[in-house]
């Protein structure tokens, strides 16, 4: 079996490394202090010490501010290590994670894999507002592109791993429907030489006294017939399932960190420029370039969609109004997921985590931050206009529809409060410049021995 | 509470945050060094230092105090020292919940700070000696980038 080598994002240099260089560390820090106190002047509306940035349309040169900010958000960053994923990197873990990706015997009646909500042509997402396994869910596909990065998953960050993501679907009833039973057994019949090849033997899955067909923790379900087979078993043929749970989970994320983000016209237009191309190799279209100085600029979008997966991998209420067609309870979001992740049986300070240092993130989480209320994930941009619908709830179609949105923020929050510094989007800003820009930030899609099933 | 301590409203926290806080104007941010503040009474000289420095936007860093008595011109030992931060304009504090300790020589260490926006925020040093309760604010201003 070949081992596939681990993909990083193609690192643009520029064309005249001696004219980058020139950028010294000392300038640098001057441009970052400027670019703050600009930005941030910007935001609150108030008397900027810096000049204020051209209008959108003005067509000047880029100032050093604006450079400053625009290489903040490129090239595409390398990959981050996975402390708590003892076989993140491990070809063989990858290789067994991409067969579970795409296996539609994880699911209850055999239809449902990974792939089927995130597609890979449609960059690991599926089109849809809603996602579809055995049922429909309440929430947005959000691409695993990028994954890697993000300190917590899901869009109210109840996992904190892409491994604990994944695990999340196969047992929910209307994703994959299966159970860590159903799902260890699962493994046992179909990939067993290739799991005990990396994480040792598996338990006696054959023996269904100790090993029940279908079994998980049942949360506030103590009567669900789950719930009764799971606290049935012992202790310690629990924590082996729970085992066997986790690891099928490290496999689903080593293959997962296959999936970065490629070099975008958005990156290519950067690197030239950063060379001392000022025409930035032609990567972006004037409009384009309108709306990457409206985006850095005016427009503000940079304060939530920063550093370079153009997110700032936290959580915000955007004051969505509850759509006519809601039905039941507001979404809390990261209200619930907060507790949850701290509540996890497989955080990162769990006993099936490999992390040997510090779990900061998780031990100095705030559940009770006041604004988690409402509050959804800001979404990588990277790949953006083909990731669509847009928001948690995918209520947006297009892009066009999102900026209409930031241009009248209309209504109530469904719960909580509109970040208070969300200011209305100039209607002066062009939003088919900003389109341009966002449509700038679609790479190629991973290499294509990872777009499905392995070969071999 | 210390004789000429003004008062100062509601005490932010990680939970509680208050957009009354009073103009720090004493206190002034230096960038890319030490942040430096005195306390409401004026008994107390705070310095902070972040670690890493500047401290990379949304990312868990250290900060500490380094606080010296006026009255005597000494590093302040024995005393409780919290910093926290707030962003007044948002009317909310920070994602998470720093823990605090005592180094020795007047530094106080609080770790688990996480600044997880750019824009405006206040640090809020709280000091409590055995003569009472006294707090500094030191703006900073995050940058939407790191270095």
């Amino acid at each position: 079996m070949s081992e596939p080598q681990q993909q990083q994002p193609q690192q643009l240099q520029p064309p005249e490394p001696s004219r980058a260089a020139g950028l010294s560390v000392a300038l640098a820090v001057v441009l970052l202090a400027a670019a703050s106190m600009l930005v941030m002047k910007i935001a609150r509306g108030g008397e900027a010490k810096a000049p204020p940035p051209p209008k959108a349309d003005s067509g000047a040169p880029w100032t050093e501010v604006e450079l400053a900010l625009m290489q903040s958000l490129s090239p595409p960053p390398e990959l981050p290590p996975s402390p708590t994923n003892a076989v993140a990197d491990d070809p063989k873990a990858a290789t067994l994670g991409q067969r579970l990706f795409f296996d539609t015997r994880l699911s209850g009646d055999g239809t449902v894999s990974c792939a089927s909500c995130h597609v890979p042509s449609l960059y690991f997402t599926d089109g849809r507002r809603f996602g579809l396994g055995l049922d429909e869910t309440g929430r947005h596909v959000p691409t695993v592109i990028g994954a890697q990065w993000q300190p917590f998953l899901f869009w109210d960050g109840r996992a904190d791993s892409v491994w604990a993501q994944a695990l999340g679907p196969l047992e929910a009833e209307n994703e994959h429907g299966m159970t860590r039973l159903s799902v260890a057994r699962a493994v046992y019949t179909h990939h067993r030489a290739e799991y005990e090849a990396l994480f040792g033997a598996m338990p006696a899955m054959g023996d269904l006294e100790r090993f029940p067909e279908e079994a998980r923790p049942v949360p506030m379900d103590s009567y669900h017939l789950h719930s009764q087979r799971w606290e049935a078993m012992s202790a310690a043929d629990r924590k082996a399932i729970n085992a066997v749970f986790a690891n099928v989970g490290k496999a689903l994320e080593a293959y997962q960190r296959k999936l970065v983000p490629g070099v975008a016209p958005f990156d290519r237009y950067v690197a030239a420029v950063r060379g001392g191309d000022a025409d930035g190799g032609g990567h972006l279209s004037t409009s384009a370039q309108r709306g990457l100085r409206a985006f850095i600029g005016e427009a503000q979008c940079i304060n939530c969609h920063n550093g370079p997966l153009l997110t700032d991998m936290t959580f915000h209420n955007l004051g969505l109004p509850r759509p006519p067609e809601a039905v039941g309870k507001p979404d809390l979001g990261r209200t619930l997921g907060a507790v949850e992740v701290l509540g996890s049986a497989f955080n990162c300070q769990g006993e099936f985590s490999d992390a040997a240092e510090r779990c900061d993130e998780l031990t100095y989480l705030n559940p009770r931050f006041e604004d988690f209320r409402g509050a959804f994930k800001t979404p990588t941009l990277r790949n953006v206009s083909e990731t669509g619908p847009y928001m948690h709830d995918g209520r947006f179609g297009t892009l066009e529809e999102v900026l209409a949105f930031y241009k009248s923020l209309p209504g109530e929050p469904e719960i909580g409060h509109r970040e208070l510094v969300l200011e209305l989007l100039d209607p002066d800003v062009s939003s088919a410049d900003l389109v341009a820009f966002l449509e700038s930030l679609t790479g190629p899609l991973p290499d294509a021995r990872w777009l499905g099933p392995p070969t071999e | 509470m210390f004789s000429s301590c003004e008062g100062s409203g509601s005490k932010p926290s990680g939970e509680q945050a208050s957009t009354k806080e009073p103009a720090a104007k004493e206190s002034s941010a230096k960038e890319g060094g030490a942040l430096e503040g005195l306390s409401q009474s004026k008994r107390f000289r705070v310095t902070l230092t972040p670690s890493p420095d500047p401290p990379p936007m949304n990312t868990i860093f250290a900060m500490e105090a380094k606080v010296i008595d006026r009255k005597g011109d000494a590093p302040l030992t024995g005393a409780k020292v919290k910093v926290d931060a707030t962003m007044p304009a948002h009317r909310h504090g920070m994602m998470t919940r720093p823990t605090h300790k005592e180094v020795g020589e007047g530094v106080y260490r609080s770790e688990g700070m996480k600044l997880h926006m750019p824009g405006e925020w206040v640090y809020r040093v709280d000091i409590e000696t055995k003569d009472g309760e006294d707090h500094v604010l030191i703006p900073y201003n995050q940058p939407p980038m790191n270095k």
